[in-house]
């Protein structure tokens, strides 16, 4: 068997979600409505304080992992580990709703419309039929930065070396997930910029005498319960409603 | 496992595509301009699917990773559409499409309409342009327009000609600063160019992007930015957002207060003099020594009437960035050159907006990062064609001159001004001086007198598009009549139209136009401007849903209902019939294909390589010819010593028009109209105030959070907000600092409270450390949404979507009339505690 792979480069991606769009626009029937599946999800999470914040990006799927864990968990055999890239694929008819693909999965592949117990899953193909047709996944094609790969693993491997989960996923032993990484870039100091300075000048409003935007430099660096959005990456969410909400961005 | 069963799943999958042919189109959004492939599955009429550009690098995902180098350096690389390409069905299939002609049978504001017919419809619009124009006269149907032109194609066939106006809606400032500075504008720009393609990028020592959120607008401008990132050049990206260029692009961010931009630029600039390491022999030989001398004394503090010297201390406390960052960001400028260096158009659109556009141009000049490789364009840095110019079809379809033309008499931006006013200048409580003061009129040209909002051709969205726009509703509800078209029942104007038709889609139905823009007759050739080496021709693979229509098409039908049919693509016949137009468009395409194929000179394509022969190109309707080279904008200057079209052939700091001119009185002549700046003023040279709008402005003691309002991923302007995938990617929240949250007990996901001093809108908290304290955000293009909360500021009801236009005033204080106003100062408060993401596990 020939284990097909992505490859995620988290230093191109602008989190513009053009690959969740592309995939359910090929993916999801020709009725367009509003839908808590996301077979795709683009995710991001906030780190460290202003004004040295950094935002991180994963691309969220099924990975259709070397060790399936999904495929034994099914009590139903809805679930095959295809051998001609490896792809994961689900029989519909077979599903019942079980969810326990869902609490074996590391990442929160499987998908649901509803909270409801016995709700089918529905899940991330690979683009089965395209890639059988010597095309790639459509959200690989979509990528306007180039940040998507698709290939044999050893090829994408070769060529992006063995990263095999970002900062902050699950560790990537316990499935194996068909997919390679590249980390975000770290910023660099080209110029002089302290941050304790900046706190410091953000603070009064030049010499106007006009009351200062915080009293607290406190206020701006420190880190507070429940205060920010997105403040960690949670892959497996317990509802719908937070499935969805968190694989939103902040950009529209 | 079976194989089998996985044979089984493999039908399945392939059942949902099957039968379907592919049509294309290239993405008409306006703002990019960069004319992606929407590769399109069409079945029974509809599209099902749309893919991108395989025309060359077929199968290569990375597509550096495999194609040569060259190819990257050639420009020849895939047309990929972004998010709003892709997202064009939910868009076109919307569950709220407009589908037929509709007229008002109850009041206004509301969705109390009738379903009519195409020719109740057309013959109701044509009447009322005939009656009004008979009743008020000609300047009295308003149609939009800019940059001393107008969109009102009918008008300008009918005697007295049309309404026109001046200004650009968009980057009136940098074309205006561009035009002081070199003597250019956009709209001298074929054969100048203000662009430096994408290729210059590579050839940087250092890039410094100013509230450039390339991430947003320009995908294929990331895509090589990414690249030069990847090769080693350091990118600084400033901006009071922590942006997704600034996480993705950039190697350095710095923090800046919106609004102080000219400031560091002044700081800048004091250390580049008082260092002395500003580019001289640059300077000698290009900037005009007069300008230059009485810019420097007002930087270094040495005018006879200001004093103070701009160093990097004096803009510490102003932009919010520590002087020693501001003294080494300067030096590593002067150091690294060739610079790139680029500012956005926002950060002009706004009060003085001018002046940081001014100033940034003079920072291009003083580093000599003008017309070599490596450097940026002008300010405004708008495109014509190098490698290849395509077939336009404008005078393919057969349009002379306009018989009467257009009379610019008013400001782009300033039609609801025109009609509130109205009423007191016919009381006598206003003069016409001050009236025309207002709107931008000069002063011996008539005032428009406007009774009809023709919005039929430009699809523009006056409830969410421009500042002002709870005055804009106002105005709605005062004009006598307004007409509109538009294809989604949702955008915000339909409860104040008298008559709505439909449009179809320019991405999948038919003929291609640009939704947001005013050419109606820009169909099917697309241009790529982020290199400009390809074109393509698209004509869409579907039918318009219900009874949509063309633009072009509902045009025709309007001019030949006034008698001036002839006048309005006079290649399509009159009495096309419907089902035969969109051939007879196609064969004006085929018609301008040839002509341009067979015609040498740089207007045509008679010395390009393999250009195909038509029906091929209606197959693989895309073409592409290699870069030898690439543009960067005046180098037939820097290199070529021609010289620059300004009064003394130089970069000119300082302007003699401006100093020479009292501007209340005087009209400036350029971009074919008159320029009329109303009550305000400029000053001669960029020189830095506090805006009345600004963080450092006295209002702030009650409305204390900047609001700023960049574009979207997800609309472009405000297109497409009403679509349902789009809405499943993003929140439309409130950005708001951790400090700010903090002062407020806000938390995210809160529900609060923004207003300013004319509108107000309930939304949802997002926290963050991305935005700099003071400063909040709502992303720019929604529609308005009233709630049934009515209040004093908003009787059409509080806004729940965000609408940012509802909160910008319009108000241009001591400054001229035209800068596109984007900010405003706010006030947020929570107004109830909401459930929290963390908590949303526990709602079943």
């Amino acid at each position: 068997m020939t284990q097909y792979a992505f490859f995620f480069d988290q230093s191109r991606c602008t989190n513009c979600h053009a690959c969740a769009i592309a995939c359910k626009d090929w993916n999801y029937g020709e009725v367009i409505k509003s839908s808590y599946v996301k077979w795709l999800r683009m995710m991001q999470w906030e780190k460290g304080v202003f004004p040295e914040v950094e935002m991180h990006t994963l691309f969220a799927t099924c990975y259709h992992c070397e060790k399936p864990v999904c495929v034994d968990a099914c009590p139903n055999h809805a679930l095959v580990k295809e051998d001609k890239f490896g792809a994961v694929l689900l029989d519909e008819d077979l599903c019942r709703g079980s969810r326990q693909c869902w609490i074996a999965c590391p990442y929160g592949a499987p998908q649901y419309e509803d909270n409801a117990p016995g709700t089918p899953m529905t899940k991330c193909t690979m683009c089965y039929e395209k890639i059988v047709a010597g095309e790639l996944p459509i959200c690989v094609a979509a990528c306007p930065q180039r940040a998507l790969d698709f290939g044999p693993i050893e090829e994408m491997k070769e060529r992006y070396g063995d990263c095999r989960a970002l900062e902050d996923m699950p560790v990537a032993d316990i499935a194996e997930p068909a997919i390679i990484f590249k980390p975000r870039t770290t910023k660099q100091k080209h110029v002089v910029y302290d941050a304790a300075r900046v706190v410091e000048v953000m603070a009064a409003r030049a010499d106007t005498g006009l009351p200062a935007v915080y009293d607290d430099s406190t206020d701006v660096t420190g880190v507070f319960d429940g205060l920010v959005g997105y403040d960690k990456l949670v892959m497996k969410a317990a509802s719908v409603e937070e499935n969805l909400a968190r694989s939103k961005n902040e950009e529209g | 496992m079976s194989e089998s069963q996985v044979d089984e799943i493999y039908q399945r999958l392939c059942a949902r595509h099957e039968g379907e042919t592919i049509e294309y189109a290239s993405c008409p959004n306006n703002g990019c301009f960069d004319m992606c492939v929407l590769r399109q599955h069409v079945k029974n009429g509809r599209v099902t699917a749309i893919e991108t550009d395989n025309s060359i690098h077929v199968g290569m995902g990375r597509e550096d990773e495999y194609c040569n180098w060259k190819d990257i350096q050639e420009g020849m690389y895939q047309k990929r559409a972004c998010v709003r390409g892709r997202g064009q069905r939910s868009d076109t299939y919307s569950p709220t499409r407009l589908l037929y002609p509709m007229r008002r049978i109850g009041p206004k504001p509301s969705y109390e309409f009738e379903r009519i017919s195409w020719d109740e419809a057309l013959d109701s619009i044509a009447d009322l342009v005939r009656e009004t124009r008979e009743k008020y006269g000609p300047l009295s149907v308003y149609s939009d327009g800019m940059q001393g032109q107008t969109w009102d194609h009918l008008g300008k066939n009918l005697p007295g000609g049309a309404i026109a106006t001046w200004a650009e809606d968009s980057f009136e400032p940098t074309n205006t600063a561009d035009w002081f500075t070199y003597g250019y504008t956009n709209q001298n720009c074929f054969g100048i160019d203000g662009l430096s393609e994408n290729q210059t990028f590579f050839d940087s020592k250092l890039i410094i992007l100013i509230g450039f959120d390339a991430a947003v607008n320009y995908p294929e401008t990331v895509y090589y930015l990414l690249m030069a990132k990847e090769k080693g050049v350091p990118i600084i990206t400033i901006d009071p957002r922590y942006t997704w260029t600034a996480e993705a692009i950039g190697t350095q961010h710095i923090f800046i207060r919106p609004g102080t931009d000219l400031a560091l630029i002044c700081a800048m600039a004091y250390v580049l003099f008082d260092e002395d390491v500003y580019d001289k022999e640059f300077c000698e030989k290009w900037v005009e020594p007069k300008g230059l001398e009485l810019w420097r004394d007002y930087i270094m503090g040495a005018s006879e009437d200001d004093k103070t010297p701009k160093t990097p201390e004096w803009a510490e406390g102003i932009c919010g960035i520590p002087a020693e960052t501001i003294r080494d960001l300067a030096l590593l400028y002067a150091a690294s050159s060739p610079c790139y260096i680029r500012m956005v158009w926002a950060a002009a659109r706004q009060l003085y907006g001018k002046q940081a556009a001014r100033g940034l141009n003079y920072l291009q000049a003083l580093g000599g990062n003008i017309g070599h490789n490596g450097c940026a364009g002008s300010g405004v840095g708008f495109s014509t064609s190098h490698h290849l110019f395509y077939p336009y079809l404008g005078p393919y379809l057969g349009e002379g001159e306009p018989k009467y033309g257009a009379t610019v008499c008013m400001e782009a931006e300033m039609w609801h001004r025109a009609i509130l006013l109205r009423e007191k200048l016919e009381a006598g409580e206003i003069t016409e001086e001050y009236y025309k003061g207002e709107i931008g009129c000069p002063k011996d040209v008539e005032a428009p007198n406007i009774h009809l909002m023709f919005c039929i051709n430009s699809a523009r969205n006056h409830l969410s598009g421009w500042y002002g726009c709870n005055e804009r509703r106002e105005a709605l509800l005062k004009v006598d009549h307004m007409v509109y078209a538009h294809w989604n029942l949702k955008s915000p104007q339909i409860p104040y139209a008298d008559i709505v038709i439909p449009v179809a889609s320019p991405f999948l139905e038919g003929v291609n136009q640009i939704p947001s823009s005013p050419y109606f007759g820009s169909y099917t050739m697309g241009l790529n401007t982020g290199t400009q080496n390809a074109l393509m021709y698209g004509r869409g693979g579907g039918e318009p849903l219900g009874e949509a229509r063309p633009m072009s098409w509902i045009m025709k039908q309007l001019a030949v209902r006034l008698g001036i049919g002839d006048c309005l693509m006079p290649a399509i016949p009159a009495d096309t019939p419907w089902d035969e137009y969109p051939d007879a468009m196609e064969k004006v395409a085929e018609n301008a294909w040839n002509i341009w194929k067979n015609m040498s000179g740089p207007y045509g394509g008679g010395d390009l390589p393999d250009v195909p022969e038509w029906e091929e190109f209606r197959k693989n309707p895309i073409y592409r010819v290699p870069m030898k080279d690439y543009h960067v904008f005046a180098r037939q200057h820097i290199e070529g010593g021609a010289p620059f079209p300004t009064k003394s052939g130089k970069i000119e700091f300082y302007s003699d028009w401006i100093a020479e001119n009292d501007l209340t009185e005087a009209s400036l002549p350029y971009e074919g109209g008159l320029k009329c700046f109303g009550h305000g003023d400029l000053p001669p040279m960029a020189i830095y105030k506090h805006t009345p709008e600004g963080m450092m402005s006295p209002k702030t003691q009650e409305y204390p959070l900047y609001m700023v309002t960049p574009h979207s991923f997800y609309r472009h302007h405000c297109a497409y907000d009403h679509s349902l995938w789009y809405r499943d990617e993003f929140r439309n929240s409130v950005w708001i600092s951790v400090p700010d949250a903090k002062a407020r007990n806000i938390k995210d996901g809160d529900k609060v409270r923004v207003f300013s001093s004319v509108g107000e809108s309930f939304l949802t908290a997002y926290v963050t450390s991305r935005m700099t304290p003071g400063v909040c955000c709502i992303i720019f293009g929604r529609w308005y949404e009233p709630s049934d909360v009515k209040t004093k500021l908003m009787p059409g009801g509080v806004d729940t979507r965000g609408d940012c236009n509802m909160l910008i005033p319009s108000e241009f204080h001591d400054d001229v009339l035209g800068a596109l106003l984007c900010n405003a100062l706010v006030q947020i408060e929570s107004i109830e505690p909401t459930l929290h993401l963390d908590e949303l596990a526990e709602v079943k």
